[in-house]
Parts: C-alpha cells; structure tokens; sequence
C-alpha cells in the first residue's frame, strides 16, 4: 500500500530535468563491446578488454600500424527451456581501438583467462623517437 | 561439486564495499536450475557460493590488478567484487549444487529434491 504524495511527482520531475541537464549528447559516451583499457609503460602497451564466455577461438586480433582490431562472436548458450531470467547479451562484435602509436607486429602476443583478454605490445623501432645527431 | 562455505557477514560487507551484480540467465527442467553468472576477473580461488536457509549467494573477488610499470591510460570499465543474493525454493536439494566456473562464466546447477520433481502417474485400465 502506498500513498500519494504530490511531492514525490515534483521531486521525481526535477531530478527529470537534472538528468536532461545532465546527459548532454557530448558526455554520453557510447562505447562498442568490449569494453577495454589501456595501460601504458615506457615503450609498450597492455590492453585488457571485458569479454566473459567468449571463446578464445572465436577471437581474431589484427594490427595494422596503429590501429588493432579485435573480433569475435559471442555465442549464445541459450536453452529450450523456460528462463527464469535472461540477462545475458550474445552475438558478433567488433571493435577498432587506436593506438598512441604503431605497434610492432612481432611484438603482439594475447591471452585470455577467466574472461579477460590481454593484448600486450611494444611500440615499433620506426616509430621511436630518434636522437638527431648535430653536425 | 561446490564446497559450500556459510559466511555470516555477507550482506554486512556489501554495505562497505562497492559490487557488481553479475549478468544472470536461469532456467528450469524437470530435474533442475541451472543459473549462468558473468563474473569475468574470478578465478575459483576467489569465488564462494553460499547457502544460508533461502538465500543463495554467490560472491567473487575480481582479479585485475594494473600491469607493473604500466600507467592507465584510457578506461571504459572499471571491475569490481561480483556480489548477487538469490532466493531458492524448498524444492532445491540444499546438499547437491554442482559449479563450474569457464571463461569468466559461472554455471550452477541446482537439483531439485526427488519428491518435488514431477511425477508421471500411472493409469490403470480396468
């Protein structure tokens, strides 16, 4: 049983307007699955990204330069059953993520465990910065 | 099998700490539950599945610690302890719940007790 109150419509409608105020189109950001981070040291890169019953042979990691690109398929697990509750999002997903700087492709290397995924990179020799010698 | 472990200041911890309640999708057959939680960053170790009287927790300690001498640089997720309360049914057999945790994936399966499985009743024909 619950009353009604009018306060709890005005107090509903102002945190309304808070959240239009707050949602402006420029700080949603929108992010693609996975959803990734990046860690940086001296002259390598690791990056983890979220993916939990993803196979790890249905992944393919690509570098091209500066850009890496990660694709796979998530496949549904679904049952004939009756569900009690399906929370649980499947299907293909690909996701380009720029690099600070091109990755030498020798370097990559990309584990997988308990649901996260490691890439880990060096930055590539042609792409250091290099001394100038002064004549 | 799980070994299941009665923890007592489960639901005083989830106050303190910040958690995420993992993806959940549960079905039912004749015979059983089977529930499938998204816990990515659990390892076995860190994971505890629980029965006290109705409840079924399930609680992991996530895994994701920064590289050594590596700096974040960019985010878009930020991981922490999975934590989910269930309320089961006097027709779970509270000794035989099977857990497998796979690819930051953990399946339950509850058995239902012999007497509340459905029973097919026999017609005679005179």
């Amino acid at each position: 049983m619950r009353n009604y109150n009018l306060f709890d419509e005005l107090f509903d409608l102002r945190s309304t307007v808070d959240r239009f105020f707050e949602d402006v189109p420029s700080q949603v950001r929108w992010r693609e699955y996975p959803y990734i981070n990046i860690y940086e040291g001296n002259d390598d890169l690791e990056i983890r990204a979220i993916m939990p019953g993803v196979r790890a042979d249905s992944l393919n990691v690509q570098l091209a330069g500066d850009s890496l690109l990660i694709e796979g398929d998530k496949a549904g697990d679904y049952t004939e059953n009756p569900y009690l509750r399906r929370e649980r999002l499947f299907g293909k997903f690909n996701k380009s993520i720029k690099l600070p700087y091109a990755a030498d492709p020798k370097s990559i290397q990309a584990e997988m465990k308990n649901g996260i995924l490691t890439i880990s990179l060096a930055r590539s020799e042609d792409t250091k910065p290099k001394r100038i010698e002064i004549r | 099998m799980a070994v299941l472990e009665k923890k007592n200041n489960a639901t005083d911890r989830r106050t303190e700490e910040r958690v995420l309640s993992p993806a959940t999708d549960i079905f039912e057959t004749k015979e059983e539950y089977t529930l499938k939680l998204e816990m990515p960053g659990v390892d076995k170790d860190s994971l505890s599945v629980t029965i006290d009287n109705n409840d079924l927790l399930v609680e992991g300690k996530v895994h994701d610690t920064p590289p050594s001498g590596k700096e974040l640089r960019y985010s878009e997720y930020s991981l922490y302890n999975f934590y989910r309360k269930f309320k089961i049914g006097s027709d779970i057999d509270r000794g035989k719940i099977d857990a497998l945790l796979e690819n930051g994936v953990l399946t339950l399966t509850l058995h239902k007790l012999e007497e509340a499985k459905p029973k097919k009743i026999e017609i005679k024909v005179m």
